[in-house]
């Protein structure tokens, strides 16, 4: 058991380990510390990436859990004007993975300059989606509207 | 783990990979996402780049076609409260479980007036919804 900041800034005591019927487990870094942590990925979800062919497989196996636990940015809240979901602990993890996968071919390319891949997961610790975006003008290891995102930058 | 390796033969990647068809889909499709509460739709099966558009919608560009090739909907429960909040007469669309998402992007579509090319994105998105008439689980009682 571990004690980390929960969304409203009070200790609250967690678990590093996380496993849900359902779900597989990834490992993560963790916003509290910096540690590792697990986080969680719908068996659903997986589904849905692996209808789509073993080249988005790839990017899921590969370029997401490496992303998660190679860091260039942790944000924390994502920040939605006029919404009345509470997504103030929701992560997105920001990263420059070495290379991408692309979907028809399967075959490791080379990634995008100007851009990120992003992972974001729930305040539950949930891996929900996943994409590259096109990274800030001036630091291409942060995405490009992170000001207007995120409630706060982690790490 | 250090190396692509590693990552591409694990218990999770092969669990994965075992679930991966062999013929995967190509047409357009949309499944709703519990864990995030999101849409996501696919029309193609290249590469893509996404684009966020506004607090509701980010938008998937083909990396070989430069077309939209779909977006996700963030936030499906709060948008379908606001909906029915201003036009209770949106319920009637949800039927069986499930809702058109055509309905869902043709509500949202209705709340831009500023922005012609957010419109114009949202236009697609509707169109390839419609053209393969795609639905999304979706209680009413839930939202």
């Amino acid at each position: 058991v571990a004690k980390g900041n929960g969304a409203s800034g009070i200790s609250v005591a967690y678990s590093k380990e996380l496993k849900r019927r359902g779900y597989a487990t990834v490992s993560a870094i963790d916003p509290n510390d910096g540690g590792h942590w697990d986080l969680l990925i719908a068996d659903s979800k997986q589904d849905w990436v692996a209808s789509q062919g073993m080249g988005a497989a790839k990017e899921l196996a590969f370029t997401v859990r490496w992303s998660l636990l190679n860091i260039r940015a942790l944000y924390r809240g994502i920040r939605d004007v006029d919404r009345d979901i509470d997504e103030d602990a929701w992560l997105c993890y920001v990263a420059n993975p070495p290379h991408a996968y692309d979907h028809r071919s399967h075959r490791q390319v080379a990634t995008w300059p100007g851009e990120v891949f992003t992972v974001f997961a729930t305040d539950e610790r949930e891996v929900y989606g996943w994409y590259w975006c096109k990274c800030d003008l001036g630091d291409r290891h942060i995405p490009h509207d992170h000001s207007t995102r995120f409630r706060e930058k982690v790490f | 783990m250090a190396n692509d390796e590693a990552y591409l033969t694990d218990a999770f990647a092969q669990n994965l990979f075992s679930r991966v068809p062999q013929i995967p889909q190509t047409g357009a499709r949309a499944f709703f996402n519990r864990e995030g509460d999101c849409i996501e739709m696919l029309s193609s099966n290249e590469s893509y780049y996404a684009e966020r558009i506004d607090d509701l919608l980010t938008v998937f560009y083909g990396r070989d076609s430069k077309a939209i090739v779909g977006g996700v909907i963030k936030g499906a429960h709060a948008f379908v409260r606001r909906i029915l909040t201003c036009s209770p007469g949106f319920a009637s669309e949800f039927s069986g479980g499930s809702v058109r998402l055509e309905y869902l992007l043709t509500a949202a579509l209705w709340q831009k007036s500023d922005d012609a090319v957010a419109v114009s994105i949202y236009l697609r998105l509707r169109e390839i919804a419609d053209q393969e008439r795609l639905s999304v689980p979706m209680e009413l009682e839930t939202v």
